[in-house]
C-alpha cells in the first residue's frame, strides 16, 4: 500500500472492544487473494488450524455459508465473515459442514467455475461474537484500510477516559485527504 | 407432582377447584401434558375464548427438583390466534414453584358469568380462587407490585396485563423472573387470550415449606446432572457465547447470511444490523450498569438472559431476545436498542407476545400508518394496543387481522400467526417448518438439533437437499420431545456435539422417576405429543391446504440471494409421515 498513509497506535488493552463496531461492520484488510480461507487466515494473520476448525465455526464468503474452509477461495473484492458457533435451529444450520446444511443448501458458498486470480487483493473482513476480543488485535496488529472519516467518528464516539490512551494526529492533513488510511494498532506494552 | 388441579371457573355458585391424580399423565411434563389435555378434552371446533377452551399448565418433568435448566413452564389450549392446538412456554420461577408444590397441571375451564375478576393462590395445602376487582385493567408491572404487596417476595407469579383482559389475539402470559419482574412469557398464539376469557388476572404459587423434589435414585441423579452441567458449561454455545451476549448474538450472523427479514420481508439484509447486534446489546448494557449475563430462572446454567439499563443507568426491561430485536428493529426498519428495549417493555407490561407485535407494526408501517424506521411512530401504536383504542385492538389481534383491515397484500403469517426472524427463502428448512408445524409459523418447532444423536428417521445427508424435508421432520419430532420434558430448549447444542451430554440428560430422567427411557422412547414421546396435535387440528377443519407458506414467498425472490421458497406441496405434505 505504498500511496495509503499509514497510522499506527499503542493504545492501552481495554481500549480494544471501542474497535468492534468497526469489525462487526466489516474492515478492508489488504492480503494474498487467490488462496482458500483456510490458508489465507493461517499464512496471513497466523490463525492456527486448530484454532479455526475449533473456533471459527461460522463463515460465510459474499453473504454465502461455508462448509469448508479449505476449499473455498478467496477472490479480491471479497466479503468475509468468521463466526462462533451460534445458538439456534438457524444457528446451527449455518455452521461450517454441519448436521442441517441441507437446509440453506440455496445459500451455500461454491467456488466460481474459473478459479480467481492469485496476488494481493483487498478484502472486506468482519468479525462476530466470540471472535472479536480474539482476532480483533491480530488483524488490528496486521493492518486495516479505513476511509479517515469512519475513524474519526470513532473517535468521537468514545468517551473523555478513552482519549487519555491516545489522540488521532488530526494536523497530519496527509493522512485524512486520501480515500483510505492504513490504521495499525498495537495494544497494551510494545514489548509484552 | 402427583395429582392434578381442575378449577370450574364457570360453575354454578362460582368456582369450583377439584382435585384428581395425574393418571395417565404421570411421568410427563411441558407440553406432553398440556398438548395429551388439550388434545383429549376440548372439543376442537369450539370457539377458543368460549367456556368449552381449556387452559392447562404445566412444569416439566423435571421442574422443582435441582436439575439443571428444568424450569420451562408450558400453557396450552386451543389458540384464538390460529385456531390450532396451542403450546407455549415460558422460563421464569412458576415451573419451579408450581412442580414443588406437586402440581403436574392447572386445568382451567368454563368460562364466568359477569365481569368479575378473579386470582387464584395454590399453596400445598389448597387452591383458592378469589374475587379482586382491584386487579381490573392493571399492566403486569403494576399489577405484580401490587400483589407483591400483599402475597410477598417468596412466591412466584402468573398475571395477564391489559391485553388479556381485552382478549387480544396476541396477548401473552407473563411468568415472574427470579427478581419477581414479569418478563418472562408465555407469548405465542394469544394464551393470555383464553386466560382473560376465563376471568383469571393473576395466579399466585406459593411453595411455602416445600423443598426440593427428592429422586428416586438420588446418588444417580446428582451424578448425571453434574456431566450435563458439565456439557452445557464447556460448549462454546451454551458455555460462552449464549452466555456473553444471549439470543440476539444472531442479528449479524442472520444479517450476514441475507435471512434477516428486513422491512416486512421485502430485503434479507439491514444495513442498521451491527447497531442491534447482540454485541453492541451486550456492550450497552454493561457501560450502563445492567448486566449481559442473566438467568431467567433458578437453577439456569446457561444464563442467556440480561438487565437493560436506560440511559441514566436505571432498569427498562430485560434483555431483549433476537426474535424481539428482529421484530420491533430490522423487521420496521429501526436500529435504535433503546427504542426496541422500550417496545419490548411495553410488550411485557401490557402482555403481548414480542414477536407477533413487532411483525404487526411493520404491517401497519406497510399500510402508511407510520415510517420504516420512525421510531416514534412504532411507540406511538403500541401505545395504542395498551390503551385498547380501536386501531389498538386491530394491532392487538396480530399482523394477520390487521393485514386484512389496513388491505396490506404481503402478511407474513403461517397459521395467522407471525412467522419469526429467520426469512424461509434463503433458508428452506426452517421454511418447510413454519408451514408444517401444528403450532402456526414458529422458529421453536422444530428447535431441538439433537436429531442426529437421537437418530430420528436415520441419518440424513447434510449436504442434499432433499433432505430438508427429513431434517424439519426429525427437528419436530425432537423438539416435541424436549418440550415434554419441560428443559429449556438451548440444551440441544450441547446434546448436539457432546453424546455425554445427551446421554446425561437422559440419566437424569431415569433417575429422577426411576425409569428406563431410552432415547427411543424420547422420540417415540415426540411422536405421540405431534400426533395428538396433528389430530386436534384435523378434527378442527385444518388440511394440508393450511400447510403452506404465504404466496408471496414462492414468487418473490429476496436479496441478495434472490432467492424464492421452492418446496413442493407434495414435499410438505409428507412431513408427516411416519
Amino acid at each position: 500500500m505504498p500511496d495509503t498513509p499509514s497510522l499506527e497506535l499503542q493504545l492501552p488493552k481495554d481500549h480494544l472492544a471501542n474497535f468492534f463496531p468497526l469489525f462487526q461492520e466489516g474492515v478492508e484488510v489488504e492480503v494474498e487473494v487467490g488462496h482458500t480461507v483456510r490458508q489465507m487466515l493461517m499464512e496471513q494473520f497466523n490463525i492456527s488450524r486448530d484454532y479455526q476448525a475449533n473456533r471459527i465455526t461460522t463463515i460465510f464468503l459474499n453473504h454465502k455459508a461455508v462448509d469448508d474452509a479449505a476449499a473455498a477461495l478467496i477472490e479480491d473484492g471479497a466479503t468475509l465473515a468468521l463466526s462462533g458457533a451460534m445458538p439456534g435451529l438457524v444457528g446451527a444450520t449455518m455452521r461450517s459442514g454441519g448436521h442441517l446444511a441441507a437446509m440453506r443448501d440455496g445459500m451455500t458458498y461454491r467456488n466460481p467455475e474459473q478459479a480467481p486470480a492469485t496476488g494481493r487483493g483487498r478484502i472486506r473482513l468482519k468479525l462476530f461474537n466470540l471472535l472479536l476480543p480474539e482476532l480483533a488485535p491480530r488483524i488490528l496488529l496486521h493492518g486495516i484500510l479505513l476511509e479517515p472519516q469512519r475513524l474519526r467518528s470513532l473517535f468521537a464516539e468514545q468517551p473523555e477516559s478513552f482519549h487519555t490512551g491516545g489522540r488521532l494526529p488530526t494536523a497530519d492533513k496527509r493522512l485524512w485527504e486520501n480515500e483510505h488510511l492504513e490504521l495499525r494498532v498495537l495494544f497494551g506494552d510494545r514489548n509484552p | 407432582m402427583d395429582k392434578i388441579v381442575r378449577i370450574d371457573m364457570g360453575a354454578e355458585g362460582g368456582p369450583k377447584v377439584s382435585f384428581e391424580p395425574v393418571g395417565e399423565y404421570a411421568g410427563l411434563g411441558g407440553r406432553a401434558v398440556t398438548s395429551l389435555i388439550i388434545s383429549k378434552e376440548v372439543n376442537p371446533l369450539c370457539h377458543p375464548l368460549g367456556d368449552e377452551n381449556k387452559l392447562v399448565i404445566a412444569p416439566g418433568m423435571l421442574s422443582g427438583t435441582s436439575g439443571a435448566m428444568s424450569g420451562r413452564l408450558s400453557v396450552g389450549c386451543k389458540s384464538p390466534l390460529t385456531g390450532t392446538i396451542k403450546e407455549s412456554n415460558a422460563g421464569g420461577q412458576a415451573a419451579q414453584v408450581l412442580a414443588r408444590i406437586g402440581y403436574a397441571a392447572i386445568i382451567l375451564e368454563g368460562k364466568p358469568k359477569g365481569d368479575d375478576l378473579y386470582k387464584i393462590i395454590v399453596t400445598p395445602d389448597d387452591v383458592k380462587v378469589e374475587i379482586d376487582n382491584s386487579l381490573k385493567m392493571l399492566n403486569n408491572y403494576p399489577l405484580i407490585e401490587k400483589l407483591r404487596a400483599q402475597y410477598g417476595d417468596k412466591v412466584a407469579y402468573m398475571s395477564i396485563g391489559s391485553a388479556g383482559e381485552r382478549l387480544m389475539l396476541a396477548s401473552s402470559i407473563a411468568c415472574t423472573d427470579p427478581e419477581l419482574r414479569p418478563t418472562r412469557h408465555c407469548g405465542r398464539g394469544g394464551v393470555g387470550a383464553v386466560m382473560g376469557s376465563k376471568r383469571v388476572k393473576a395466579i399466585i404459587l406459593d411453595d411455602a415449606g416445600r423443598k426440593q423434589r427428592a429422586p428416586k435414585n438420588p446418588d444417580a441423579f446428582r451424578d448425571a446432572n453434574r456431566i450435563f452441567v458439565e456439557g452445557l458449561r464447556k460448549h462454546p454455545v451454551t458455555g460462552e457465547g449464549l452466555p456473553a451476549y444471549g439470543t440476539n448474538v444472531l442479528t449479524n450472523v442472520l444479517n450476514e447470511a441475507g435471512g434477516y427479514p428486513t422491512r416486512n420481508f421485502t430485503s434479507g439484509v439491514f444495513e442498521g444490523g451491527a447497531k442491534l447486534s447482540g454485541e453492541s446489546l451486550a456492550e450497552m448494557e454493561t457501560r450502563r450498569g445492567g448486566k449481559a449475563t442473566h438467568g431467567c430462572h433458578r437453577g439456569c446454567v446457561i444464563q442467556c438472559s440480561g438487565i437493560f439499563n436506560d440511559k441514566d443507568g436505571n432498569y427498562l426491561t430485560k434483555q431483549p431476545e433476537y426474535e424481539t430485536v428482529w421484530a420491533h428493529g430490522g423487521h420496521c426498519g429501526i436500529d435504535d436498542l433503546d427504542t426496541v428495549a422500550k417496545l419490548d417493555y411495553m410488550d411485557d407490561n401490557f402482555g403481548l407476545d414480542t414477536i407477533e407485535m413487532g411483525v404487526t407494526i411493520g404491517i401497519a408501517m406497510q399500510a402508511g400508518l407510520a415510517e420504516f424506521g420512525d421510531s416514534e411512530g412504532a411507540i406511538r401504536l403500541l401505545e395504542e394496543v395498551g390503551k385498547g383504542t380501536p386501531l389498538g385492538r386491530t394491532l392487538g389481534s396480530g399482523a394477520g387481522i390487521t393485514g386484512k383491515v389496513f388491505g396490506v397484500e404481503k402478511v407474513p403469517v403461517v397459521k395467522n400467526q407471525a412467522i419469526p426472524a429467520y426469512d424461509p427463502r434463503p433458508i428452506q428448512g426452517i421454511g418447510v417448518t413454519y408451514a408444517t408445524t401444528t403450532m402456526g409459523a414458529d422458529h421453536t418447532a422444530g428447535y431441538a438439533i439433537a436429531t442426529n444423536i437421537l437418530k430420528v428417521g436415520g441419518d440424513v445427508d447434510p449436504l442434499k437437499t432433499e433432505g430438508q424435508i427429513e431434517l424439519s421432520r426429525n427437528l419436530q419430532i425432537a423438539t416435541a420431545a424436549i418440550d415434554s420434558t419441560g428443559m429449556c430448549l438451548f440444551i440441544a447444542f450441547a446434546i448436539l456435539d457432546q453424546p455425554e451430554t445427551f446421554q446425561a440428560y437422559i440419566d437424569m430422567l431415569n433417575a429422577f422417576y426411576g425409569t428406563e427411557l431410552t432415547a427411543d422412547d424420547v422420540v417415540e414421546l415426540g411422536k405421540k405429543v405431534l400426533t395428538a396435535e396433528r389430530d386436534f387440528n384435523k378434527r378442527a377443519g385444518f388440511t394440508s391446504a393450511d400447510d403452506r407458506l404465504p404466496r408471496y414467498f414462492y414468487t418473490d425472490p429476496i436479496a441478495p440471494h434472490n432467492q424464492t421458497f421452492s418446496m413442493s406441496d407434495e414435499e410438505l405434505d409428507g412431513v408427516y409421515n411416519w
